[in-house]
């Protein structure tokens, strides 16, 4: 018998009861119905919060990548990221490159001439200048020389 | 009622079970809010104290909450009669208990229990009154199929699952018990009639 042949038998036998009995059992229903209503509306909170904690915890599911990229803030920030980068590349594609013309090379050549000039005015205003300390230094080391000379000898005097 | 309608109910009836049984407290509570009420006026017509009665509800859901999840419960398909078995079990539990703690031998103590009893009836419209009255008379088992059927809510089938009686059986049954409080309502006294409490 199948599922839909019970539910039907069933409706079929709960309307067989008796018109004898229908006035009783109208009286059996309204003692139910006051009884069900005297509950008083504070039990309900009382029995959900009493046995919700018995029930298991639930637990809640790791973050899959789908569900993460559907969140706003990540998307605001991916395409924050996506711009950025499309910006960084098209300024980097765009940028000339420093490459060196004819015009440059003349005017280095430039550069170059008058350094060598003053690298010769230089060298030649430094021999000058080296050689007087050249002389200072001799004249130096001549007056050390005879300062020693002068010392031992008056040593070996007091030593005798 | 409708056939569809039937399927959807136990459809829904299905989707709250599996999600409460998962830990969703928001499919818990509709499922409380479904048969709290029930399970109260089960417990009150037993003539147990409101008291009582409401720790009886209470304890019943605690009860359905721990096992839900678990394999204690082997009934998927049948929570009605599951949760209605678990309910007059703990109700006929308590009964005894309160039979055992609370049967006055004292005559000052039984005078004051009659008058405690008087007190509550008055509380209640006298056909009402007389109606628990003629129910508390009755064989247990004329009496469990009044007040599961009833009070409870339960179909036939339900009660079928409950009771491992088929539902012939138990249709005569609930006639039978109709009969016998249509003649304790027109006797006037309940406690008199003579057939009340014979099978």
């Amino acid at each position: 018998m199948t599922r839909k042949d019970e539910n039907m038998r069933e409706s079929e036998n709960e309307k067989k009861t008796p018109p004898e009995l229908q006035e009783i059992e109208a009286a059996v229903d309204r003692l139910a119905a006051h009884d069900r209503m005297a509950a008083p509306e504070g039990l309900l909170e009382q029995v959900v919060q009493r046995s919700s904690t018995s029930l298991p915890r639930q637990d809640h599911p790791p973050i899959s990548i789908s569900s993460f990229l559907q969140r706003p803030a990540v998307r605001i920030a991916a395409v924050f990221v996506i711009m950025l980068s499309v910006g960084v590349v098209a300024v980097l594609v765009t940028r000339p490159a420093p490459v060196a013309g004819p015009d440059d090379l003349a005017a280095l050549e430039e550069e170059f001439e008058a350094l060598a000039f003053l690298e010769d005015e230089w060298s030649e205003f430094g021999m000058v200048e080296v050689s007087a300390l050249d002389r200072d230094l001799e004249s130096l080391d001549a007056a050390l020389s005879n300062f020693w000379g002068v010392t031992e000898g008056v040593l070996e005097e007091e030593s005798l | 009622m409708n056939l569809d309608c039937h399927r959807d109910e136990h459809a829904d009836l299905a989707t709250l079970i599996g999600a409460a049984s998962a830990g969703d407290e928001g499919a818990w509570r509709s499922l409380v809010e479904l048969y709290w009420r029930r399970v109260y006026a089960l417990a009150r017509s037993r003539r147990l104290s409101e008291e009582l009665a409401e720790e009886i509800t209470q304890s019943v859901f605690v009860t359905l909450a721990e096992k839900l999840p678990s394999q204690e419960y082997e009934e998927k398909g049948r929570f009605e009669s599951w949760l209605f078995r678990v309910a007059m079990n703990r109700i006929r539990d308590e009964g005894r208990r309160s039979a055992r703690q609370a049967t006055p031998t004292d005559p000052a103590e039984m005078r004051e229990a009659r008058l405690d009893e008087t007190a509550s009836a008055q509380d209640e419209e006298p056909e009402l009154a007389q109606m628990r009255s003629a129910i508390a008379e009755l064989n247990e088992s004329d009496r469990e199929i009044i007040e599961l059927r009833h009070h409870a809510g339960m179909s036939f089938k339900g009660i079928a699952d409950l009771l491992g009686e088929p539902v012939g059986t138990l249709l005569a049954r609930h006639h039978r018990a109709l009969r016998k409080l249509r003649e304790m309502m027109e006797s006037g006294d309940p406690a008199t009639s003579g057939e009340a409490g014979m099978t």
